[in-house]
């Protein structure tokens, strides 16, 4: 096991040596440059020597193998991201700062999407071809289908419109008011969460209604064990193996939801830092946070993998 | 004495004025097609007095006023209840001092530095110029200034006599001193690129101080500016809201920690959350009195950072936010369904929309011929453009339509081309121009159409313009091209890339100075590469002039050419802006003009909570 958690870490090093190259050369070559957007507003002469002058502040106007290096370097040796060309903040500190409330909305979200989409797929599974069966099936489609933002937008503007209410857009931080706190980010999460919820419900009915038609299950009604022992100890738990996997494929998606709902919601995350970053062309602020998440979904999904024995102790690493 | 008379073309203003009353009276005539509003600015009148229990302002001092509103704010030149754009009603509920202003913005400052920072609404919160502009006239009204003089003649000096005694902020580094007339010639010098060793390549402002040689301290309280050559427009270009007097000391630290903005302004900034808001308290030692109109009358400014447009809109409906700025036609029908007393203000925008052609590349040499130009101005569809921004706008030419200097608005909208009922005559004489260029119908031209945005305003524009050519020029081919952020626009745009483009120029408060910028040979916006050189003399002329009358006098020729000849830069319109703000919000004295949407609100210091 050890071994094998040693080879996947390992195997994190070259992945991330490419995400890295590839998050310099995806900046480089996507349209649009910070030079034009800082001198868009310039009166007067916009020279080259200006242009030049500005890229050798911004240190951008080295080749791209030597700004790749350097900044794999500075990431390795010295946990470096670089700077905000346009603030000049270091871009550690500010995706530290903005982390905390994307982890807690990504957090609750994966409990509300994780609790709700499990119980209702067995619930789905077990009342096979009932009314309720059809009733959240339909449902799970029709959320599915709906793009978090479209909800996202939906609940902030028409109460808005409609009764004069709706979710505060004024952030509060959990250390200045928690409930009030909690109050701002339960709608970002729940909206979230619907569609990891919708998801993970269809295919935990599925796997449900394989298993339970297993002889082992077969086996442990026979024994005379209760319902509920047998769907939650012996079903469920098998069942689980795939809804895990697509567990660590969703929250990709969970990150990128964060993106236009951080923006929606009025919540200062990450997703909102990303995309403040795109459209300035802040580049080091793009790569930081570019990097720090593709890290993280590796290790979660490494440690999806290994969550795999857990649930199954059939599977051995070796 | 004033160095600019900018009072002294009232025939100018008044046929402005003349024209956009008859506009909003619904008269039909050549007149009132200057002014697309369809009657509909009494309407505005009705919405801006609403259930805010507001009475019509009426110019000079506020009559009539409740108990507790400043006594002596002197009302901006726009102020007329007869005027159907520009009108502002007034609310005089009795004033309740104190409490929280909230309001809410896209982003935090990203960059401290003055000189570098968009705008600069937000600084100018914290700090002050040295003059503000008059929304309607753009004429000067002194601000920290007392008192100035022009002793030479040329206008090649300035003496600027500066408010003694004013206090800084209690914050570190500037800890409470006085700001004196050397902080003044420091930072004049700084903004004009004038101090060693200080790289200016991003200094976005430089080229508004063109021919300043130096300034001076002469004492704590005067300052002297001294000229190598005249710019009659210098002045002017303080009352710039990012023009921001400000101290070494905070140079000196790079402008790097936001929390150390010490100024000298109405509001000190107390807490700054990159990316959540700014929250800033009022000053009690700032140098201007309640009465004068000037501290604010709030105790806290809370700016929270909301980055959402509809989100925005829905925290103005829910009472979250007290104002929502630059109102779009579509969250106007939005916000009046929803909040029925909200108290509107429209006033003409500082920002003027435009159509430009690349004429510098091979491929298209279309693009080269005048008659093409004039071909593309005759068959513009004007209203239909501007009415995706707003249901009233002004014609204009290359001075923007909102200076005193540029030509009326009346006058434009008589042109062929730019006239409504002669429209039909101006697309027959666009057909036959490019038949006489070998683009018989607009046969072989093409080109696409750049936008800065794949929705809103100007993807509207972009389409409707698309539409009337496809109709009344059928073989010109129109490829619009949108980008889902201005990025690549502005990419193409610097880089003269670009065939055909659409957006909007935000104006500098000086006629000559923003005509320079984008007609000039040398001028910094020049993308289109135009040059003519009687342009350039016209231009430098109007530069160096020092009256109003000069000023015009040297221009009206080449805004007469452009208008009857065409340029690859077309000029479309000036904006008309609406902003909204919740019934118990009163104040916004001195407003409503062409700079007051970047200036006067952006401080938010004119406000206070009513009854």
């Amino acid at each position: 096991m050890g071994r094998y958690i040693l080879r996947r870490a390992a195997g994190l090093v070259p992945t991330t040596l490419m995400l890295l190259l590839l998050v310099v050369i995806l900046i480089e070559i996507i349209p649009g440059d910070i030079i034009d957007l800082m001198l868009q507003e310039k009166y007067g002469a916009q020279s080259e020597e200006v242009r030049a002058s500005l890229e050798a502040e911004l240190g951008i106007d080295k080749p791209l193998v030597v700004r790749y290096l350097e900044y794999v370097g500075g990431v390795v040796f010295r946990g470096d991201l670089g700077d905000s060309l346009w603030s000049g903040s270091s871009v550690r500190d500010l995706i530290v700062a903005r982390s905390i409330v994307t982890i807690e909305i990504g957090v609750l979200s994966l409990l509300i999407g994780i609790v709700a989409g499990i119980s209702l797929g067995i619930v789905s599974a077990l009342k096979q071809d009932t009314f309720t069966d059809y009733a959240l099936r339909s449902a799970a489609i029709f959320l599915v289908s709906l793009p978090s933002f479209v909800m996202a937008t939906a609940v902030v503007v028409f109460p808005a419109i409609w009764w004069q209410t709706g979710p505060s857009l004024r952030y509060v931080s959990f250390t200045d008011d928690p409930v009030a706190h909690l109050k701002i980010i339960i709608f970002p999460a729940i909206i979230l969460a619907i569609f990891l919820a919708a998801t993970l419900m269809r295919i935990m009915r599925t796997t449900m209604l394989e298993v339970l038609r297993q002889d082992y299950v077969r086996t442990a009604r026979s024994k005379g064990l209760p319902s509920q022992v047998v769907v939650m100890r012996h079903a469920a738990r098998n069942a689980l193996i795939p809804v895990v996997t697509l567990i660590g494929l969703q929250i990709t998606f969970l990150i990128s939801g964060s993106v236009v709902t951080e923006a929606v919601f009025a919540i200062p995350g990450v997703g909102r830092l990303l995309l403040d970053a795109i459209t300035t062309r802040d580049y080091p602020i793009v790569q930081g946070v570019v990097v720090v998440v593709g890290l993280g979904v590796m290790v979660i999904n490494l440690t999806i993998d290994l969550s795999y024995a857990w649930l199954d102790p059939r599977i051995r690493y070796s | 004495m004033a160095a600019r008379a900018f009072g002294t073309l009232n025939h100018q203003r008044l046929g402005r004025r003349a024209v956009l009353r008859r506009g909003a009276l619904g008269l039909a005539g050549l007149a009132g097609a200057a002014l697309v509003g369809c009657g509909d600015s009494e309407e505005a009148g009705d919405a801006s007095g609403g259930g805010a229990a507001s009475t019509p302002g009426s110019g000079g001092a506020a009559a009539a006023a409740g108990a507790g509103i400043p006594a002596n704010i002197v009302r901006g030149g726009g102020w007329s209840e007869s005027l159907g754009v520009g009108y502002v009603s007034i609310n005089n509920r009795e004033v309740v001092m104190g409490g929280d202003l909230n309001t809410s913005s896209t982003a935090t400052i990203v960059t401290q530095d003055p000189e570098r920072h968009f705008g600069g609404a937000d600084l100018a919160a914290t700090n002050d110029r040295l003059f503000l502009a008059d929304g309607w006239s753009a004429e000067l009204i002194p601000d920290m200034v007392e008192s100035w003089e022009v002793p030479d003649p040329q206008g090649l000096e300035y003496i600027l006599k500066i408010r003694p005694g004013i206090k800084t902020h209690p914050i570190p580094p500037l800890n409470g001193r006085i700001f004196t007339a050397h902080d003044v010639a420091w930072c004049i010098n700084r903004k004009a690129g004038k101090l060693e060793g200080v790289d200016t390549s991003a200094f976005l402002r430089v080229g508004q101080y063109v021919g300043m040689n130096r300034a001076e301290a002469i004492d704590d309280v005067t300052v002297r500016i001294v000229m190598d050559s005249p710019n009659g427009g210098i002045l002017n270009s303080f009352t710039h809201p990012g023009a921001i007097m400000y101290a070494q000391e905070l140079a000196d630290e790079e402008f790097k920690d936001p929390t150390r903005l010490a100024g000298t302004g109405a509001w000190i900034q107390t807490e700054f959350v990159e990316g959540t808001r700014q929250v800033m308290e009022a000053f009690p030692d700032y140098y201007r009195s309640w009465d004068e109109g000037g501290r604010p009358g709030f105790d806290r400014w809370v700016r929270s950072v909301v980055a959402d447009r509809a989100s925005m809109v829905a925290g103005f409906l829910t009472g979250e936010f007290d104002s929502f700025n630059h109102v779009a036609p579509h969250e106007k029908q939005q916000i009046e369904s929803a909040v029925s007393d909200a108290w509107w203000v429209t006033a003409i925008d500082n920002g003027w929309n435009y159509f430009g052609m690349n004429p510098n590349l091979p491929e298209m040499p279309w693009f080269k011929d005048q008659r093409v130009w004039r071909a593309m101005q005759l068959s513009l569809d004007y209203p239909a453009m501007a009415r995706t921004n707003h249901d009233q706008f002004l014609y204009t030419g290359p001075v923007p339509a909102m200076f005193p200097e540029a030509k009326p608005t009346s006058e434009v909208a008589q042109l062929l081309g730019y006239n409504e009922e002669t429209k039909e005559e101006a697309v027959q004489e666009a057909l036959r121009l490019l038949d006489a260029a070998g683009y018989r119908n607009g046969a072989g031209i093409r080109f696409k159409y750049d936008i800065p945005a794949a929705s809103g305003p100007y993807f509207d524009m972009a389409i409707r313009a698309q539409d009337f050519w496809k109709r009344n020029i059928p073989e010109m081919q129109v490829e619009l091209q949108p980008h889902a952020t201005s990025a690549p626009f502005v990419e193409r745009q610097v880089g003269r890339t670009y065939e055909g483009r659409t957006w909007q120029y935000a104006s500098v408060p000086d006629a000559a100075l923003e005509v320079r910028t984008y007609f000039h040979s040398e001028g910094g916006r020049n993308y289109e590469g135009y040059s003519d050189p009687a342009a350039d003399i016209a231009i430098d002329k109007m530069i160096q002039a020092q009256t109003l009358e000069e000023r015009a006098d040297a221009i009206r020729p080449f805004e007469d050419k452009v208008l009857n000849e065409g340029t690859p830069l077309l000029p479309l319109f000036v904006r008309m802006t609406d902003w909204v703000y919740q019934s118990t919000i009163g104040g916004f004295d001195m407003v409503s003009g062409s700079f007051s949407g970047t200036s006067y609100p952006g401080t938010q210091r004119w406000f206070w909570r009513t009854k």
